[in-house]
């Protein structure tokens, strides 16, 4: 420096530049950290939602198992009443079945299906068989086949095959 | 040069260029945007006083300083007060003479120290206060960037700067400073002719010190030579050099006197003068050179300059390289 004194300092800008310039700053410093704020409460919010979605997807999973549930136990209730109800109608088939066999007739085997009875026995003789034992039986099944054979004692054996054909009258699983 | 230097360049830099004188006031403005000048003005202003600026130079470089942040108002100092001695060390001060604790110095290159008594810089500063001022240029300083812009040549050399009011001398050797001296030639404080003969209100011998005081001279040494000069060379009634006017007469003079106390004064390395350069922004008469060349026997050539050319040119320099 050469002078006697030394020049007094100097603004780049004028008063009026930097208050603009201060201005813009503080604004833009002011709506950086506007979208951060905005910026952390969306994220925070997305986290809450999508906990909310697999809080929703467990709920619903479980609201279906237990529909699944409420499904079987229903199921389960009318296999009870069809078994109950089946029951009383094989209780009464059986009963209506010993009530058919005549007194002429003797039997040793009972084999109840569901859509077939199969008679094992003895009778005194064929007639007997097919006039007391066999129309009862054709008017309930559709097909009665029986075979005979005589045994050490002068007894005629059969057996007796019995078919219905559908199921009917019985409800299915 | 930083970053704000950089940035600095690139703004519109205005530097505005003061001279004061006893009677008027010449302002240069000047513009720069990337070093290259973009405005150029020139005005001249009449003052009453030295010492208060007048409202109308107040408003004008107001007006200048509100148009752009970057204005430099630069002052050229030419006061009495001040001078250049060779060398920058700690005891040239005490070898010249000089009240080191009343100046302020600025060294140049190492090779000499130029200095300004705090009286005038004060001085300054006050009646540039409602304008701000920042910088202060010695004449010895512009006189050197001139020197160094003309890059001279080895021999001994006197360099004259001559202003309207001031006349500022430098004997160099090359780069070396050997002597230099600082005159008014504006007012009649003369010490040759006027205070010398009119001694009714001061007595001589106080006026001479001083004056030698404020030009650092050992007054003691040089009254006599002093003496002797005034005996032997009677200007007002020389009429070869009738013609030249009191300032260009006081040129002469204190030339004369200024030769004088080079070669005589033990404490400069007296080398003799063969030329003389000056550099005139006063425009002096054509016999004043002939003078310098008949009676002086020195080869004498002039250059006419722009004083505050190369005030505003020191001063930019000084604004980018200190940016």
């Amino acid at each position: 420096m050469h002078s006697f004194i030394k020049p007094r300092k100097k603004k780049i800008i004028d008063d009026m530049s930097s208050l603009w310039i201060i201005f813009i700053i503080l604004m833009s410093l002011g709506l950086i950290g506007f979208g951060v704020y905005i910026n952390y409460k969306s994220s925070f919010y997305i986290k809450m939602l999508e906990s909310d979605y697999l809080k929703q997807q467990s709920i619903e999973e479980n609201v279906k198992s237990l529909r699944r549930d409420i499904q079987i136990f229903s199921m389960q209730k009318e296999l009870e009443t069809e078994v109950k109800q089946s029951n009383l109608v094989l209780k009464e088939s059986v009963k209506s079945l010993f009530d058919l066999v005549p007194d002429q007739v003797t039997l040793t085997d009972v084999i109840m299906e569901r859509d077939s009875l199969i008679l094992k026995g003895y009778s005194a003789s064929k007639e007997s068989y097919s006039l007391l034992l066999e129309p009862p039986l054709k008017s309930i099944f559709d097909e009665s086949h029986a075979s005979f054979s005589i045994d050490n004692r002068g007894f005629y054996r059969f057996v007796s095959k019995n078919v219905m054909n559908i199921n009917r009258g019985i409800v299915d699983e | 040069m930083g970053l704000f230097g950089s940035v600095k360049k690139r703004l519109t830099i205005q530097l505005i260029g003061i001279c004061l004188e006893e009677d008027g006031c010449n302002i240069q403005v000047e513009r720069f945007k990337n070093s290259k000048m973009t405005y150029s003005n020139r005005k001249s202003f009449l003052i009453e006083s030295k010492e208060v600026l007048s409202k109308e130079i107040i408003n004008y470089l107001n007006i200048l300083q509100g148009e752009h942040e970057q204005t430099y108002v630069v002052l050229f100092l030419n006061t009495l007060g001040q001078g250049a001695i060779p060398g920058c060390d700690e005891g040239i001060y005490e070898k010249f003479g000089v009240d080191k604790n009343g100046i302020k110095s600025v060294c140049i290159d190492n090779r000499f120290t130029i200095y300004a008594s705090l009286i005038d810089i004060n001085w300054a500063d006050k009646i540039f206060k409602k304008v701000g001022l920042d910088f202060i240029f010695s004449p010895f300083l512009i006189l050197n960037a001139y020197i160094d812009k003309n890059n001279d040549t080895k021999e001994v050399k006197l360099y004259i700067l001559n202003t309207n009011n001031g006349l500022t001398m430098m004997v160099k050797n090359g780069r070396k400073l050997l002597y230099a001296s600082f005159f008014n030639v504006a007012k009649e404080q003369d010490l040759l002719l006027e205070d010398f003969e009119n001694t009714e209100t001061q007595s001589a011998v106080n006026l001479e010190e001083e004056l030698f005081d404020e030009f650092d001279i050992d007054s003691d040494e040089t009254n006599d030579d002093m003496q002797e000069l005034d005996d032997e060379i009677d200007y007002e009634n020389n009429s070869e050099y009738s013609s030249l006017s009191g300032k260009d007469l006081r040129f002469v003079k204190y030339l004369d006197a200024s030769l004088k106390e080079f070669y005589d004064n033990d404490l400069y390395d007296s080398q003799f003068v063969t030329k003389v350069k000056i550099y005139d922004d006063a425009g002096m008469h054509k016999d004043v050179i002939k003078y310098i060349e008949n009676d002086l026997l020195l080869d004498t050539s002039a250059e006419n300059i722009n004083l505050l050319n190369m005030v505003i040119e020191v001063a930019k320099e000084e604004v980018l390289s200190y940016a």
